[in-house]
């Protein structure tokens, strides 16, 4: 899901450069009072989504997908935490491995450490609520909410990465965003277990590790407001450029009617009522 | 001598100029190419390792554009983007070969990167060596007992392989980090 250099156009990677650079512009004001005792966690979790990501599954048709690991990151630091360490990979992977380009690295901070991380915490957020209702609060049945998160993460990092490629005119939008979400699909599901089965690892051998997240202050309303922002800001840029020019289902009907813009539609029934009167 | 960071301000302004070429004025493709050709005379890399890190690489370029064959801009458009995309990967080649991870640090510093990023950087580099040590062990561990072709039990080995990679090298990276302080580390915050 690494964007190179050359398929992006100026537009597309100024808007992902600046959604980007809010994004982790947030992050750094959210972690200014990290403790220290936090901070190694944070580079081990750099360097294990690093090496995580060069470890490659069979998908299918030829094809092979890795670990994102935004939410594995999020559910174990915290959102912000997750932004910068995912941005961290992604610098140092596009800069001392070439993997991902220079001019879409804002494309590639913005799809996998923003949406992928920040955006997919938020979605285990409102999972693990709805899931509370149902289970104990004991961290292990929360994972339903986890796998469907990191899933979910991983499908709309990849449509964000087909939008930004359909925008600049690398690919038509019909085909890469449908292929690109379908494949990311099932590398999803993979996403999902991996994720699961590291945080249960954690669970069972270290659970003070994830203590460290339950423990720690709760996510500011500002931090949601702001990626929340940024999120639909990213969706406005990128999706709407390619939206249909079709008529909606409602818009359809009403043509097949024969009803016009202008024509109210109250009016033939308030002739109907009056003539009946009269 | 160049330092590290002309090096790098030169090799990130020769990717965007390349990036954003015009499709219809590919013999501008020329100047990237004179530099890099220049580039490579002067640094005298490896050049299996330039040629392994192009064949690592090249399938996602390939791929992209097959996408863009198709798209409106034609077939002519499409090439002019691969030639682009190789260009732009034999800079970042070149760079990633000739900066050495304390020399990148050190430019990211001196752009006023902020620090925790830097931070999470410099210890991930750390850490890496740590975990490519445990997980060469417990790979090492698992091959030797664990013998299937199924693909559903790959997948499950690998899993459980990576979850418990994390527990074992947060154990060790805890003790490298209180060992690090105990030698006066203080990180780089401001």
């Amino acid at each position: 899901m690494h964007i190179p250099d050359g398929f992006l156009d100026l537009k597309t990677a100024l808007g992902t450069s600046a959604l980007a650079g809010s994004g982790l512009a947030t992050a750094v004001y959210q972690t200014r009072g990290t403790p220290a005792y936090r901070i190694p966690l944070m580079g081990l979790s750099a360097a294990f989504i690093f090496a995580a990501q060069m470890i490659n599954f069979p998908i299918f048709g030829g094809t092979s997908g890795h670990l994102l690991g935004g939410v594995l990151v999020s559910v174990l630091l915290g959102p912000s935490e997750a932004v910068i360490v995912i941005s961290s990979v992604l610098i140092i992977q596009c800069f001392f491995l070439a993997d991902g380009g220079i001019t879409a690295l804002g494309a590639n901070i913005f799809n996998m450490a923003i949406v992928g991380a920040a955006g997919g915490y938020f979605i285990y957020r409102t999972a693990a609520g709805m899931s509370a209702r149902f289970f104990s609060k004991d961290f292990s049945p929360n994972l339903p909410a986890v796998a469907f998160a990191a899933w979910l993460s991983v499908v709309a990092s990849a449509f964000f990465c087909g939008a930004e490629l359909a925008l600049s005119g690398a690919a038509e939008w019909k085909l890469v965003v449908p292929l690109m979400s379908e494949v990311h699909a099932v590398i999803g599901v993979a996403e999902a277990g991996i994720t699961c089965f590291v945080l249960l690892a954690i669970w069972k051998s270290r659970p003070e590790l994830l203590k460290l997240q339950t423990h720690a202050p709760k996510t500011s309303l500002t931090a949601v407001f702001l990626y929340g922002i940024i999120i639909s800001a990213g969706l406005i840029l990128l999706a709407s450029p390619l939206s249909s020019s079709l008529p909606d289902g409602l818009e359809k009907t009403a043509q097949d009617l024969g009803i016009r813009e202008s024509t109210p539609l109250l009016k033939p029934l308030l002739n109907s009522n009056t003539q009946s009167d009269e | 001598m160049i330092s590290p960071f002309w090096k790098a301000l030169f090799a990130v302004l020769l990717v965007i100029a390349t990036a954003f070429i015009p499709f219809n004025q590919p013999y501008w493709l020329l100047f990237p190419l004179i530099c890099s050709l220049l580039w490579l005379s002067v640094e005298r890399p490896s050049l299996s390792f330039v040629f392994k890190r192009f064949l690592q690489l090249e399938p996602i370029l390939l791929c992209i554009c097959l996408f863009s064959v198709g798209s409106r801009f034609g077939w002519q458009a499409s090439l002019v983007q691969f030639a682009k995309a190789n260009l732009s990967l034999l800079i970042l080649i070149l760079i990633s070969n000739s900066l050495s991870m304390a020399e990148g640090l050190s430019v990211l510093k001196r752009l006023k990167v902020p620090p925790i990023i830097i931070q999470t950087m410099t210890l991930a580099y750390r850490y890496s060596f740590l975990l490519l040590d445990e997980s060469s062990r417990m790979k090492r561990a698992c091959d030797a007992r664990c013998f299937t072709k199924s693909r559903g039990r790959i997948w499950r080995l690998r899993a459980y392989l990576i979850g418990n990679l994390f527990v074992r090298a947060s154990d060790r990276a805890e003790r490298v980090y209180r060992a690090m302080i105990a030698r006066g580390w203080h990180g780089i915050r401001s």
